[in-house]
């Protein structure tokens, strides 16, 4: 596989030296005076900002608390909040860069806009339209009137947010994220219409991506959306055919943005490269489809490429991890079905991958090819030789276990009544074992000794007596006799101030829950040492339900 | 690669280049990527994209917890994943994104396999030790796989086992802590991580240590370890400005390990990011000493006087940061980079040729 070339980073010399010798320019090169302000530097900015500006309105709300928390003078309120960042905007103005007015002036204006939220929340309805509406309008006006990094991009992530809940109340569907993806990807590829101004497009450029972001994600914001949409009633445009319209701009995004990739590497309509772009694009709708949310961090990956913009990069490539991990707890389909899905996309993936390296190379990787590459260098005796050792223990632990379970003693512990709303947790149910109680009060009752002793370890092992069903009782916590007839010992774990007996979980088929409910008892295997395993669980009548693990 | 087109951009905005030229700058410029470097960009998306899918797919699976199919044949699946990955290491470590790609779906399965064991006997094993274990088996493979998202990923399952060893997840959400020196056993073990990992970077002005690590230049895990540590020790310190019995210890302990941070940070090795984060923490902890400190007098002003803090703070350190970004530009402080392993390319450049 060969690997993309000019990949070092030219010094500032370099390239104006490249440029020169392509007469594009002929003057000496500029001392670079536009600040380079990295990241973190804006982070630090931005959260002091933030702070300060909550205390102002701390301190605002406190000294003049006579005069705000009263209903009338809402509009007292909301005129401070204009005034806030009317000086904001005059401190912003003046373009001047000491450090500590430019924060004086990011303090106002957040302080600006969170006193205006309250003043309009206490005019309009909180349910009605209005209050977002005027609060998308102001934000946006900020957005492009405030001359200051932080606040445009704040401006810009508070505006969709609040068009975002505008939306929610009317009777529209919610075409949110379709609106996201277009703003976004308007911007970012114009974006050598809009270098004049870099500092007032870029910081709304990020707004958007955050926004982008968060509108995918959609966990946080459909709480928050029902929330205030309690009440929802019909809509002019039924929210199937809204997710459609979503869907649908989300999709002719991608195409856009794949032919406009086509048009920058001048690839004809019907080359090849097209064909691998198109089919990619194809790809990509497909899992964007299945899997939500992916679509936005797709979209950052392939603008911020084509831009050359780290952060654009980094942020899609950590989102889509984030992604993958929250289709985890998606409901609407089971586990099976999600990890059939990856792992048909993750076969497609690597066809895709070998397929790019074929037409790179048009070296396919068949076996000879293979052998005259690798060589079973030292790096990779080792590797081998720690997966030996690893499959060799798991294994050998696999083979103990199944062996307890084999000749375990059988034990029966009754089950303890345990919150029902608790029970199920998903795919296991939580257990509490009636005889851990028993073991806790006969510590703290009688011997102070061997409470404290309690206190002090984490584990031990108590002894039961078992009757004709097998059913254990208490007999005493295991001091180091030799154990009479018909006795077992059994270990316990301490763990935040109560017994644990083995496991607490019963795990169990995603789905199956309700058989379990008339789980009475739990049986578990126990070795000679003591060591328990969770076996099954009976109910009253001692019959097994299920088993802790899939029937062989 | 990466900045041609802002820099290139930049230039336009300052007047340097003029409008007109701005197309042909930004093509003549490598200020957009060519279709060779789209080819290699999508290929290397799409090989991590295939790994990440293919072993999530397998975890899910694993989680679905089936019924219908025997513990056995679950083994036998995963074992035979793990197999793969091993094979497909051997077979294709000649590239270095394959190779990494390779070992990461190795510790992967093998976390997965660490997982089903787990979950098919109940022995009520502490979920730190699944961790432990699998960060244990997958330190050879880091150590062999000579990449940093590797030892990302090792760093982030050694902090999963010990923060629930420490039971940590309920204390890092409230800030009136019953017990916060599990903060600060976090704190220092990511300390001590942290000074491996710079040892290891820095081993070649060490006479005695041998270890070529290149992969650690582009410093994304000893930043990890050190947000990490220092998010831990500003809890620790946050919590003695709440407790009223304390003597202050915490606050002297906490201004020592910044104060150390930095000057290790500033003088010795160069890294802007680590500065930036110690100013931020310490602007923060010690306006909730001042808070603290002055509710039992002013009313309403304390407010004000916070707020002033916070802008005069934070103004200042910004300025500070600022100057220092412009002094260490050029020296030693290294632009990350996205380009695999020098030597490594050298010798795949090699293999290439024959």
């Amino acid at each position: 596989m060969s690997l993309p070339d000019s990949n070092h980073s030219l010094s500032d010399t370099a390239l104006w030296d490249l440029l020169k010798l392509k007469a594009i320019v002929s003057h000496e090169q500029p001392p670079i005076n536009i600040e380079v302000n990295r990241w973190y530097i804006r982070i630090v900015q931005g959260f002091a900002g933030w702070l300060a500006a909550c205390f102002l309105v701390g301190f605002i709300g406190s000294a003049f608390s006579f005069l705000l928390f009263r209903d009338e003078n809402a509009g007292i309120i909301a005129s401070l909040g204009i005034a806030g960042c009317v000086i904001a905007y005059f401190i912003f103005k003046g373009q001047r860069q000491g450090d500590f007015i430019q924060q004086l002036g990011l303090a106002f204006n957040l302080c600006g806009q969170i006193l205006l939220a309250w003043g309009l929340a206490q005019l309009f309805d909180f349910k009605g339209v209005d209050l977002y509406l005027s609060i998308f309008v102001f934000q946006t006006v900020l957005a492009f009137s405030q001359d200051n990094f932080i606040a445009r991009l704040l401006s810009t992530w508070f505006a969709m947010i609040a068009l975002f809940l505008a939306l929610t109340k009317l009777d529209i569907a919610n075409l949110s994220t379709a609106i996201a993806f277009v703003t976004f990807t308007a911007l970012w590829l114009s974006d050598i219409r809009w270098r004049a101004h870099k500092s007032r497009w870029e910081p709304i450029g990020y707004g958007l991506a955050i926004t982008l972001l968060m509108f995918s994600g959609k966990f946080f914001f459909d709480d928050l959306a029902d929330e205030i949409v309690r009440d929802n009633r019909q809509q002019y445009i039924s929210s199937a055919l809204g997710y459609w319209l979503n869907q649908g701009v989300t999709y002719g995004v991608f195409i856009y943005l794949a032919n406009t990739i086509r048009q920058t590497i001048a690839a004809p309509f019907a080359s090849k490269t097209s064909v691998k772009l198109g089919l990619l694009c194809l790809l990509i709708i497909v899992v964007s489809y299945l899997v939500v949310g992916v679509s936005a961090a797709f979209l950052l990956l392939g603008v911020g490429f084509l831009k050359q913009n780290r952060s654009l990069v980094i942020g899609g490539a950590i989102s889509l991890i984030g992604f993958i991990s929250w289709y985890y707890y998606n409901l609407s389909w089971t586990l099976l079905l999600k990890s059939m899905v990856l792992i048909g996309f993750g076969l497609c993936f690597a066809a895709a991958c070998y397929w790019l390296h074929l037409s790179a190379t048009a070296k396919p990787l068949t076996w000879e090819v293979l052998k005259q590459k690798y060589r079973f260098n030292l790096p990779s005796k080792i590797i081998a030789l720690i997966v030996l050792i690893t499959l060799a223990l798991i294994n050998y632990t696999i083979f103990q276990r199944e062996a307890l379970l084999e000749n375990g003693k059988v034990v029966l512990l009754k089950l303890a009544p345990v919150d029902p709303r608790s029970l199920m947790q998903g795919d296991y149910m939580r257990l509490r074992f009636a005889i851990e109680r028993t073991v806790l009060d006969d510590t703290k009752s009688q011997d102070s000794k061997l409470s404290t002793l309690l206190d002090n370890m984490n584990q031990g092992t108590f002894i039961v007596e078992l009757d004709g069903n097998s059913v254990a009782t208490y007999k005493g916590i295991y001091t180091g006799d030799s154990l009479k007839e018909g006795e077992i010992k059994m270990q316990f774990r301490v763990r935040n101030s109560s017994l644990r007996l083995a496991t607490h979980a019963f795990f169990f088929e995603e789905g199956t829950g309700d058989i379990y409910s008339k789980a009475e008892y739990g049986e578990f295997r126990v070795a000679e040492n003591g060591e328990l395993l969770l076996n099954s669980m009976r109910d009253k009548d001692f019959n097994i339900l299920g088993l802790n693990r899939p029937e062989n | 690669m990466w900045d041609n087109r802002n820099r290139i951009l930049n230039w336009v905005q300052q007047g340097a280049i003029k409008h007109t030229d701005v197309q042909q700058a930004i093509i003549e410029g490598q200020g957009e990527p060519t279709k060779h470097q789209w080819l290699g960009f999508l290929q290397l998306a799409m090989l991590w994209l295939a790994v990440i899918a293919l072993c999530s797919g397998i975890i899910f699976f694993f989680a679905y917890n089936w019924q219908d199919m025997s513990r056995f044949n679950k083994f036998a699946l995963v074992e035979t994943a793990i197999v793969l990955s091993c094979i497909g290491y051997v077979r294709l470590s000649f590239h270095p994104q394959m190779k990494t790609a390779m070992l990461m779906s190795l510790s992967l399965c093998i976390g997965a396999l660490l997982a089903v064991v787990g979950q098919t006997y109940q022995t009520g094993a502490d979920p730190w030790q699944l961790f432990a274990i699998w960060s244990l088996l997958m330190l050879p493979l880091a150590l062999i796989g000579r990449s940093c998202i590797l030892w990302i990923f090792w760093v982030a399952i050694i902090n999963a086992a010990f923060g629930l060893y420490l039971d940590l997840s309920r204390h890092f959400l409230w800030l009136y802590l019953r017990s916060s020196d599990q903060a600060l056993i976090f704190a220092i073990f990511n300390t001590l991580l942290l000074i491996i990992f710079e040892t290891a970077n820095y081993s070649h002005k060490f006479s005695f240590l041998n270890i070529r690590t290149p992969y650690l230049a582009n410093r994304y895990t000893q930043q990890l370890l050190v947000t990490a540590a220092g998010f831990a020790i500003s809890i620790w310190a946050s919590d003695g400005a709440f407790r009223h019995s304390n003597e202050g210890h915490q606050l002297l302990y906490y201004t020592l390990w910044i104060a150390l941070a930095f000057c290790l940070y500033r003088f010795v090795i160069k890294d802007l990011y680590v500065i930036a984060a110690s100013f931020l923490s310490f602007i923060i902890v010690s306006s909730m000493y001042l808070f603290e400190a002055l509710e039992a007098g002013a009313d309403d002003a304390i407010f004000l006087l916070i707020s002033l803090y916070f802008l005069g703070s934070s103004s200042l350190a910004t300025y500070w940061l600022k100057k220092l970004s412009a002094q260490l530009d050029g020296t030693s402080n290294p632009k990350p980079s996205l380009k695999p392993d020098p030597d490594a390319l050298e010798q795949a450049q090699q293999e290439d040729s024959k």
